[in-house]
């Protein structure tokens, strides 16, 4: 992880499937839109890292974590709606 | 049964607990080549172990990553031009993959697309090129190794040729020489059987020691050229050891008759040991030849003086002849003493073959002949044999 | 004992729990959801991690417990409590548990999600033990903070798919009764067995109840039956069974002289239960006295349960009929347990009598007045707890008097007893003027005959006598 960057997001999914693309892929985007390269994003998949998933506590999937800045925030579902995850993740909009 | 609210209909797959990718997940992660799932704006969305492994990269790293930041810069274009082909139909693109070390891989990235709930991925497949680019790199090598030997088996040939060439002029050389050797006995003897019809008794005992001289001559053409033949053949030799000293003093012997008529001195000196390997037949026709040039090219009114030594030099044995005949011009003649058939004065009566032989059977083993010689003071012949392997 | 029914029945798994595999004729639904309801300290987790450590204790079934509100410690010396040693249990691989915590802060939602990540947790806590069994307690955590109604249910149900398919008998707790409020987070039909816990108070005294609201497939009691809360886990107490009880021809002397000649059998038929009822003083407990002291004699022993006196006031007052209690005591043929009728709810007073009869296993019981328990049931309550003490201790071939008090005015005692015992006797004052003699009469004995006519009692320092009334 480089320490230069603003924001630090783990994104927990399940395995291969249209879910975790779809969260992958929306994240993705607003990070690229909002954030401009401003950002370390790990995408980690529960089946590979079962401990990591006790460790966080992670009861669903897709998980958004924002880990940096704090305090930590957690958002869970496809994230779809963008408007509101920038809302929830306090991003100021372009 | 208490009333239901609205469901929606859950289907077998729903149940499974890990999800409906079990046994793809299996087969994927366990390939031995990298697979990946791309989203439209090339965003990983998915990334196996193995190509994790392949470029060093965390996997969680990877995934949520452009592809574009996963490879070597100048690779970028070919691969969206790849992509972008991929709609249609299946698509190759060979790339080079950058690594957590910052060094590179060849690979080929093999893509197809596929389309999930009205939404376009691209699944690739990514195989490490890097040991057939060895592979192809050590053909290359190969082939232009073979080029080389190729060149040198050319040159060889044309080397060949050439000898071939010499040896055809040789034998050339040769046919007219005998030719024409053969040709002045013969016509003595000719002559003198012409003569000898007439001729009276005692006239016929000078007529026979002519006719002696004649076969003599003859006798030593023939056996010059049994002895080329011999050179130039390639069968296996005899390689005994001999005694050069020896075969030195036999052929003063035998030869005793002429050196005594020439009222010549002969001296030997040996300075090393005389035990050699290598053809008895060679080294005596050598020294049978010096010493026949030696006592034939003397200076008139000077008897001949004919030192022989024998030396070590290296790993050469090193039979010198040295004269006090009339000498040669080697600025004239120097290139050409070895040739067959060079005379080198005018008052030599000789086959002209003798050094020619005499080096090709010396050089037969990477020996060779030196000369010195100042003309009107003498000569010296320095005969190098390398021994043979026993 | 129900196996023969039980047979016929789904397949089930015993819990362990005393009396709740015989209300469920066999236990819980075998690879199915069971929901255990009730409010915070109704006792659903103990019941729920109980029928997880009895397979493990008892049934050789490893288990798992998930629990989302205990912390592990807590739950550990809980459990300790009672009897389990969860290390020692985790250690030997047959127990893995879970504590999932869920953080309240800072989750939110948006959009579409699933719960795998609990479920692998799942998952690898049942893989781990090779489990058999599971608790979840409780669900509704999960429920309370993703609060999706759809996506809770979906999950829910999958899950339970699973659990189904590798054949887990599952345990779920949930907060609200599930058929009495629909709109609560478990809907009760994709559970095949719902139970639900409650527990009420009555000024200060706690009463427990265990209610089967559903058991799709099965035969159940339907009653709400009483459990307690004791030193060993749940135990609800044992029950009215249909069955005939064991009969003896042994016969137990009253030990008042003159009254044995009133029955045929010259006493009480071992295992019987009789009922001496009479108005406040009359001499009941002298008369119940009587027949302990007369067992104890043949060197029986006597349980002797007194709601209203001390134990010292209790023996002071028998030393006046010559009754050497202490003797017996010392021998260990007695034992005198006092009990305040509103120290204890009714279960309790169950619980402790049936503790101490375990315990010191003896051949009579009386319970001294048993009317006083009034005080803390309904006589709906004691009447009920009265026929299971009657059951029991038929069972047990185990004789029992109880007193009751009759309030003077009144023909019989304010709890409706007399067609349930046996033997039946009555001490009433003599309604002629300037009499205050005692009469005693036996009103019924089952099985044998008896005179019908009254007699006067007689208290004297030698015990109790009947004389022939004139």
């Amino acid at each position: 992880m480089s320490f230069t960057k603003n924001y630090y997001f783990k994104l927990f999914i399940a395995g291969m499937n249209s879910g975790s693309f779809r969260a992958i892929e929306n994240v993705r985007e607003i990070c690229d839109t909002y954030l401009n390269n401003n950002y370390d994003l790990e995408v980690i998949d529960i089946y590979q890292q079962r401990q990591l998933l006790k460790d966080m506590n992670i009861i669903a999937v897709p998980t958004l974590v924002r880990v940096k800045p704090g305090p930590e925030v957690r958002i869970i579902g496809d994230m779809l709606n963008k408007k509101e995850i920038i809302k929830i993740l306090e991003i100021k909009e372009k | 049964m208490p009333e239901k609210e609205n469901q929606p209909l859950l289907t077998k797959e729903h149940f499974d607990l890990k999800g409906r990718d079990y046994m793809y997940r299996a087969l994927i992660e366990n390939m031995s080549e990298g697979a990946l799932v791309l989203s439209k704006q090339h965003t990983v969305v998915y990334s196996n172990k193995h190509f994790a492994a392949l470029t060093g990269f965390d996997l969680q790293r990877i995934i949520g990553s452009n592809f574009k930041t996963l490879l070597r810069e100048g690779d970028a274009a070919a691969f969206s031009k790849s992509i972008s082909d991929a709609l249609n139909h299946q698509a190759y693109c060979q790339l080079q993959l950058l690594t957590k070390n910052k060094e590179t891989i060849p690979a080929i990235a093999s893509i197809s697309s596929f389309i999930v709930e009205d939404k376009t991925y691209f699944s690739i497949i990514i195989s490490d090129i890097s040991l057939q680019k060895k592979i192809e790199e050590g053909l290359e090598n190969q082939v232009a190794a073979h080029s080389l030997e190729i060149a040198a088996a050319n040159r060889r040939l044309s080397e060949i040729n050439n000898e071939l060439r010499s040896a055809n002029q040789i034998l050339d050389n040769f046919v007219h020489a005998v030719a024409h050797d053969l040709r002045a006995p013969v016509a003595n003897l000719k002559m003198i059987e012409e003569m000898s019809e007439k001729a009276p008794d005692e006239h016929k005992i000078k007529l026979f020691q002519k006719v002696r001289e004649n076969i003599n001559i003859l006798d030593t053409t023939l056996k010059g050229l049994v002895q080329i033949i011999e050179t130039q053949d390639k069968k296996e030799i005899n390689r005994p050891e001999i005694d050069i000293i020896k075969i030195v003093k036999e052929v003063l012997f035998n030869m005793s008759a002429r050196i005594k008529a020439k009222n010549a001195t002969v001296t030997i000196k040996k300075e090393t040991g005389e035990k050699i390997n290598h053809v008895e037949g060679y080294i005596r026709s050598v020294v049978r030849n010096m010493v026949s040039n030696a006592l034939k090219y003397s200076m008139p009114g000077r008897p001949p003086e004919l030192k022989i030594t024998l030396k070590k030099e290296k790993e050469y044995f090193v039979l010198s002849f040295s004269d006090n005949g009339i000498g040669i011009d080697l600025k004239k003649h120097g290139g050409n003493i070895f040739k067959p058939f060079q005379r080198f004065s005018s008052n030599e009566k000789g086959m002209g073959i003798g050094l020619h032989i005499s080096n090709a059977m010396v050089s037969r083993n990477n020996g060779f002949i030196k000369v010195k010689s100042e003309p009107e003071k003498g000569t010296s012949f320095r005969v190098y044999l390398k021994e043979y392997e026993s | 004992m129900n196996e023969r029914i039980s047979n016929l029945q789904i397949k089930k798994v015993k819990t362990g729990i005393e009396g709740l595999d015989e209300i469920t004729f066999g236990g819980l639904p075998f690879a199915r959801p069971t929901l255990i309801s009730g409010y915070a300290g109704s006792g659903k987790t103990v019941l729920a991690i109980q029928f997880v450590l009895n397979g493990i204790q008892y049934y050789n079934e490893p288990g798992v417990f998930i629990t989302l509100e205990e912390t592990e410690n807590d739950l550990r010396k809980n459990m300790a409590s009672f009897g389990y040693d969860l290390d020692e249990m985790e250690k030997s691989g047959k127990l893995a548990i879970d504590n999932i915590r869920i953080d309240q802060t800072q989750l939110h939602k948006s959009g579409k999600f699933d719960l795998t990540p609990l479920f692998l947790r799942i998952e690898e806590a049942t893989k781990k033990v090779g489990a058999k069994r599971i608790a979840i307690d409780t669900f509704e955590q999960i429920f309370s903070e993703i609060k999706d109604r759809d996506i809770f249910r979906q999950e829910l149900v999958r899950l339970i798919h699973w659990l189904k398919e590798k054949e887990l008998t599952t345990v779920f707790t949930s907060e609200k009764p599930a058929i009495t409020n629909p709109k609560a987070g478990i809907n009760e039909f994709i559970t095949d067995c719902v139970i639900n816990l409650s527990h009420s108070q009555l000024e200060n005294v706690y009463t427990r109840r265990l209610h089967i609201l559903k058991f799709r497939g099965s035969m159940h009691g339907t009653n709400e039956y009483p459990f307690l809360i004791s030193s060993k886990g749940i135990s609800l107490l044992p029950i009215t069974s249909v069955e005939i009880h064991h009969v003896s021809e042994d016969v137990l002397p009253t030990g008042v002289e003159g009254l044995d000649e009133k029955i045929s059998k010259k006493g009480f038929y071992v295992g019987s239960n009789t009922l001496i009822s009479g108005t406040s003083g009359v001499g009941k407990t002298s008369v119940a006295m009587s027949v302990c002291l007369a067992a104890m004699k043949r060197n029986k022993k006597a349980l002797f349960f007194t709601f209203e006196e001390s134990k010292s006031q209790l023996m002071r007052n028998m030393k006046s009929l010559g009754f050497e209690l202490e003797e017996f005591e010392k021998k260990g043929l007695l034992k005198i347990v006092t009990s305040r009728p509103t120290a204890l709810g009714i279960e309790a007073h169950l619980v402790t009598l049936y503790e101490n009869i375990e315990d010191f296993r003896p051949d009579v019981v009386a319970l001294d007045p048993v009317t006083d328990l009034v005080e803390v049931g309904t006589k709906k309550e004691v009447r009920g707890m009265i026929v299971r003490i009657i059951d029991y201790l038929k069972n047990n071939l185990i004789t029992v008097i109880f007193t009751a008090l009759i309030s003077s005015g009144s023909n019989s005692p304010s709890v409706q007893m007399s067609s349930m015992v046996d033997n039946w006797i009555k001490l009433d004052i003599s309604k002629k003027e300037n009499e205050n003699q005692p009469y005693i009469t036996i009103v019924k004995t089952r099985g044998m005959e008896h005179a019908r006519n009254s007699s006067l009692l007689k208290f004297t320092g030698e015990g109790l006598k009947t004389e022939e009334s004139i």
